[in-house]
């Protein structure tokens, strides 16, 4: 199976909207799954003929991950504007190298006169602070990333 | 005049109410659901605020979400569209309450044509001919047997707290009403969480004609026409026109003159539509009054050369109804709209997923009001209309034949849209003669 053929069976997939797809043909051994918008191609494929450089595949796109290797996003789960601390003048809630726990409130995002105070889902180092005190954010904007234990 | 605006709304008509904004040089603000990222109303708005995952309740329903958004955003109007939150009263008042205007009337206005049996009694007090039925809600079954007796059989039950079809049932006889009477209730109760009915007198054959009526804060009001919107499948509409082609100019002019006087009588601003039915033997009967623009809004801007979501806009930044009507209103042609959805043209399923090819028609007479577009994606969790075609044409014989061409040219695919069923209703002889009824989708489709 060359890189034109598995082309064609990834678009073939994608458009009849086949989330999965595995297929043995000989040597060959092939398996495709879809997540969400993107496709992961993976397992070994043998083939009597000359070794083609498959395509490397599609990083899933899934919600939480940075994209790095233990990371998690937290994220807005409301549109408003941040704070990084109870009140002006008071001290941030956290900075970047605290340990935080789950249920830890990390920062306030105000919206419509309510401060609403936003807990950690998640244990770990607060890396980087996304946002700057008094930025207003969007709903699922990432506020903090935080390196899991 | 407001230098920006939010638009609490998707779809096509965030676009149309862009399209406004662009041209009256106010800047737009769009709110969008996570599902809708990649909308044109996102791409072609001056700012876009996420304010929620995909669900409506969550995100464009939400309405904490959509005041947050508009103080982060420093706007000085909110314009709600039309469904969603644009006839919601308490979100009307807490715009105002965070000091921004509501482009709409007043809330207590909204309120009370939202309770179906207080807008017939305002209504009538207006001298507005309303269709006969009980004087508000019915306090028992045997109140029902009493109002039927009067207004006569067949009659109808409805919920005074919604709408779409629920909550209704036909009584044909004094032996059936009980039964049917309990069974309105139950589905009332279940639906709208309010069990209360009111009684009409029902009509076998009716048209639905509507009138576009506008009006300023300083009193004055326009009414500027009726559509008929007879051709509709379980109460959603499928094809407007106006002029209707069974409405006379006498009775168009005294209509005209009624709703002007109604409208400056309750205090009405901003843009609305009254609806009626017209009963077999040609009269209108107020049905209910919404308290918005409508999708079929642009009907009413072909034949008389008003923007309506324009002139919206102006009333609510204080411009007198002269100011923006400056001449008299000739109405002139004949205009028709497709309302095109996202469905199977015979099962009527909705139809979610990737368009791969939209080509829309275009020429003399024209006009198409979308959000979709080549690899736009029609999102599973809102309502399925895609487009509208609209034409214009001198008279109701050109205006068919270029719906017709128009229709021919227009091209969906990777989704499953009406486009077929509009071409074929567009070739159905009662269509073509002006010889239908809201029964006329039932008789067409019977199975359906």
């Amino acid at each position: 199976m060359n890189q034109k053929e598995i082309k064609e069976l990834i678009d073939l997939l994608v458009e009849k909207d086949i989330a999965e797809f595995e297929l043995e043909r000989g040597d060959t051994k092939i398996r495709i799954k879809r997540t969400q918008q993107a496709v992961a191609v993976s397992g070994a494929v043998f083939s009597a003929a000359p070794p083609v450089a498959l395509p490397p595949p599609a990083p899933p796109s899934v919600p939480a991950a940075a994209g790095e290797e233990g990371v998690d996003l937290i994220k807005s789960p409301i549109v408003g504007t941040f704070y990084e601390a109870s009140s002006p003048g008071a001290p941030a809630f956290v900075k970047q190298g605290d340990t935080v726990t789950v249920g830890q409130v990390l920062c306030i995002v105000e919206a419509m006169k309510l401060l609403n105070e936003i807990e950690s889902e998640t244990a770990g180092e607060i890396v980087e602070i996304l946002v700057a005190n008094g930025q207003p954010v969007e709903y699922g904007q990432p506020l903090f990333k935080v390196r899991t234990k | 005049m407001f230098k920006k605006i939010l638009i609490a709304n998707r779809g096509e008509i965030a676009l149309r109410v862009i399209c406004a904004c662009k041209e009256l040089g106010i800047k737009a603000v769009a709110v969008y659901s996570e599902a809708d990222r990649n909308s044109l109303h996102v791409r072609f708005a001056d700012e876009a605020l996420c304010i929620g995952p995909p669900r409506a309740g969550a995100s464009y329903l939400n309405i904490p979400a959509i005041i947050s958004a508009a103080e982060i955003a420093n706007v000085d109007a909110i314009h709600p569209g039309y469904g969603l939150l644009s006839e919601n009263a308490n979100f009307a008042h807490v715009c105002e309450t965070s000091g921004l205007k509501f482009i709409g009337p007043p809330p207590e206005i909204i309120r009370m044509m939202g309770e179906k049996d207080k807008a017939r009694q305002a209504m009538k007090r207006c001298g507005v001919p309303i269709l006969p039925g009980s004087d508000g809600v019915i306090a028992s079954e045997e109140e029902a047997q009493e109002w039927a007796r009067q207004v006569g059989f067949p009659v109808i039950v409805k919920a005074a707290a919604g709408g779409g079809g629920r909550g209704m049932r036909v009584i044909r006889s004094a032996d059936e009403l009980p039964h049917m009477f309990s069974a309105a209730r139950a589905e009332a109760a279940s639906t709208f969480g309010n069990g209360d009915l009111y009684l009409e007198k029902f009509i076998e054959r009716p048209r639905h004609i509507e009138f576009q009526v506008l009006a300023d804060e300083y009193g004055n009001a326009i009414s500027l026409g009726e559509r008929d919107c007879s051709i509709q499948r379980r109460h959603q509409k499928l094809i407007e026109e106006s002029p209707s082609p069974s409405v006379f100019p006498e009775l168009r002019k005294k209509m005209n003159a009624i709703l002007e006087k109604t409208m400056k009588e309750i205090g009405y601003v901003s843009a609305g539509t009254v609806e009626f039915i017209m009963d077999e033997d040609g009269s209108l009967q107020f049905i209910e009054m919404n308290t918005r623009i409508q999708v079929e809004h642009p009907v009413t801007e072909f034949v008389t050369g008003v923007d309506l979501v324009k002139s919206q806009i102006l009333i609510a930044a204080g411009a007198r109804l002269s100011e923006i009507i400056t001449q008299p209103i000739v109405p002139t042609g004949h205009s028709i709209e497709c309302r095109i959805n996202a469905e199977h043209p015979e099962k009527f399923t909705p139809s979610a997923g990737k368009i791969t090819v939209f080509n829309a028609p275009g020429g003399i007479g024209v006009r198409v009001d979308t959000a979709q577009y080549q690899e736009g994606v029609v999102p599973p969790y809102y309502d399925s209309l895609i487009a509208k075609l609209i034409v214009h044409g001198k008279d109701r014989p050109e205006a068919l034949a270029r719906m017709r061409r128009a229709l021919d040219m227009f091209i969906i695919e990777g989704i499953y849209t009406s486009i077929p069923l509009h071409k074929r209703i567009l070739q159905e002889p009662d269509f073509v003669t002006g010889n239908f009824d809201t029964k006329f989708m039932e008789r067409f489709m019977p199975k359906k």
